[in-house]
């Protein structure tokens, strides 16, 4: 069950990791092309900026969960430190609660946001404005998912001594 | 409720809640209490971050990355150290001139400082300068990359403060500058009296390699500024190109990058700049309890009680920076005290470049000092020293630094000739 569970997660961070990449790619080339088409071929795109835009939200969404599971975000470690253990471990379980509640939060307000959205356009690509918050919906799931791992990680204090500056 | 909305914020960082996120609690903590729709949560978070000027940040930190991996760096230090490599302390010299070069193409700090520092600091400890002054000078150093363009952190600043993105990358080269020189002063001084030594004198033949292998990542801060300042491209636009550029150079005439590197590299991209979207996009929803809650009017109130001039005002001001900046990380100041800070700045009529610059001025000492100096902390790390050794070496730049900021905050022409000129 655990094996399983570890095996899904790793194709899971791999799916990600990929679609991020592939991402920052596209957002860098439809920008590149909305230079060339501007300057260069004298008719501006309409859908560059807009597209650019929504994957920027999703890039920031997506990227955040990827960024939560491997402890990038940034954290001051310094004062918990200096608690003796038990202290230490409760500040964990708060913290990791604390991040729970805000991401189950934030997905919750995002599929709200994306049903009432649903009904309008974005004018230069002419897809439903949904789109925006679908970023931010999928993104939530997989931050409560890492924020879910991260409370039974610190409830169970096991790799509690793992941290990053 | 604004003073439980700070407790609530600093107790949860305190406890290594992830800044971002800290933010985003006390705000859901606000909206839960006042009875507003949970959803704002989600439209202010996605709303913040769907935005054209921050879109310069990923592009730039991509730049960076390309540059690092493209072998840029090491012509950079090559140019640095034909120049003044000879001189007693030359490694030290070497040092700041090649994270100012660096910077002007990488633009974060710790990238910067990370980059430079892995070749610098050994190469320095090699020649018997202590670990800790070499951790102390490529900390310093390593901010230059905050004030010389193109700077991530000016990118932030004025997306966030509504203040000319352009205005700001350009006021801040002549701080940088004079940052720069100082450092350079201060490291020669240290250099002469502990004897450390003096590197080769490059050969004329060397001088001019090291100078024409620079030629074309030299090129790059030119079209980035160029192409802003001559207003053809927005900053945005700007970043794009660069990245293209870095790709051009390091993929096709330096044939350092690779098609199969595109992976690990995307991955450092998004490990420098996901966690800065993240924090811009929550505190988008901070600013708007802040506007709500009219915090700006309160302070001004204060502000006005108990200092009557601008001067004054900047001075209490700077005091508070320093004091936050040696415990809070430099991009979550920004974007929790500018919303704050910048009506009331304009309550005073200062010029918002002048303020700009001088925050940030203020936070390169903040990156630098004890007990959270970041850039200090990523130095000490290369450098294998303790961070209570690198915090004792630091403080003659410290010093330095400090005059830099006195200076910018008394001749706000330091920060704002250069963009009046051309803006």
């Amino acid at each position: 069950m655990t094996q399983a569970l570890h095996a899904a997660k790793r194709l899971l961070v791999k799916i990600v990791q990929w679609l991020l990449m592939l991402m920052l790619l596209a957002t860098t080339g439809v920008m590149f092309a909305q230079v060339v088409w501007r300057y260069l071929l004298q008719s501006p795109l309409v859908w560059s900026e807009e597209l650019a835009l929504l994957l920027m939200v999703w890039m920031t969404f997506l990227g955040s969960a990827l960024m939560l599971e491997r402890k990038e975000h940034v954290a001051i470690d310094l004062f918990v430190e200096w608690l003796p253990p038990a202290l230490n471990r409760l500040a964990q379980i708060v913290g990791a609660l604390v991040v729970l509640a805000f991401n189950c939060a934030l997905t919750y307000g995002a599929f709200v946001i994306a049903e009432t959205a649903s009904e309008s356009i974005m004018p230069g690509l002419k897809i439903s404005s949904a789109w925006q918050y679908i970023g931010v919906l999928i993104g939530g799931g997989l931050l409560v998912l890492v924020s879910v791992e991260a409370l039974v990680g610190a409830v169970r204090g096991g790799a509690a001594a793992e941290k990053h500056a | 409720m604004s003073i439980v909305l700070f407790v609530l914020l600093l107790g949860l960082i305190v406890i290594n809640v992830p800044i971002a996120f800290a933010i985003g609690f006390a705000c859901l903590s606000y909206v839960l209490v006042k009875d507003i729709n949970v959803a704002l949560v989600a439209q202010r978070a996605a709303t913040g971050i769907y935005s054209y000027p921050f879109l310069a940040l990923p592009m730039f930190v991509f730049a960076g990355v390309l540059m690092e991996h493209g072998g840029i760096t090491q012509r950079m230090m090559r140019l640095a150290n034909a120049v003044i490599g000879h001189i007693s302390g030359g490694l030290a010299a070497v040092t700041v001139a090649g994270s100012a070069l660096f910077g002007a193409l990488s633009g974060s700090a710790i990238g910067d400082t990370a980059a430079i520092g892995s070749i610098m600091i050994p190469a320095m400890k090699a020649k018997r300068y202590a670990a800790g002054f070499a951790a102390a000078l490529q900390g310093c150093s390593g901010v230059l990359a905050s004030l010389i363009p193109p700077s991530l952190t000016m990118v932030i600043l004025g997306a966030t403060g509504n203040i000319s993105i352009a205005g700001l990358l350009v006021g801040g080269l002549v701080p940088g500058l004079l940052m720069a020189f100082l450092l350079i002063m201060v490291s020669l001084l240290i250099s002469r009296r502990r004897g450390y030594g003096k590197g080769e004198r490059a050969t004329w033949r060397e001088f001019v390699a090291a100078v024409s292998d620079s030629v074309l990542p030299l090129l790059l801060p030119v079209i980035i500024l160029g192409g802003i300042l001559g207003g053809i491209v927005t900053v945005t636009e700007a970043a794009v190109l660069a990245v293209v550029y870095a790709f051009f150079l390091s993929a096709v005439v330096y044939r350092e990058v690779k098609l199969t590197d595109l992976p690990e590299i995307s991955m450092q991209v998004l490990r420098i700049a996901v966690p800065v979207q993240l924090i811009v996009a929550i505190s988008h929803l901070f600013a708007w309890i802040v506007t709500t809650e009219q915090i700006p009017q309160q302070l001004t109130a204060f502000f006005a009680a108990v200092a009557p001039d601008p001067l004054t005002f900047l001075i209490m001001l700077n005091f508070l920076l320093l004091l936050l900046g040696t415990f809070m990380e430099s991009n979550a100041l920004i974007i929790i005290l500018i919303p704050i800070l910048m009506p009331v700045v304009q309550q005073y009529g200062i010029d918002p470049l002048h303020f700009g610059v001088m925050f940030v001025v203020n936070l390169c000492i903040g990156a630098n000092t004890p007990p959270l100096g970041v850039t200090l902390m990523t130095a000490a790390k290369i450098a294998e020293v303790r961070f209570a050794e690198a915090s004792r070496a630091v403080l003659p730049f410290l010093a330095a630094m400090i005059v830099v900021l006195i200076l910018t905050i008394l001749f706000p022409q330091l920060s704002t000739f250069l963009p009046s000129l051309f803006l």
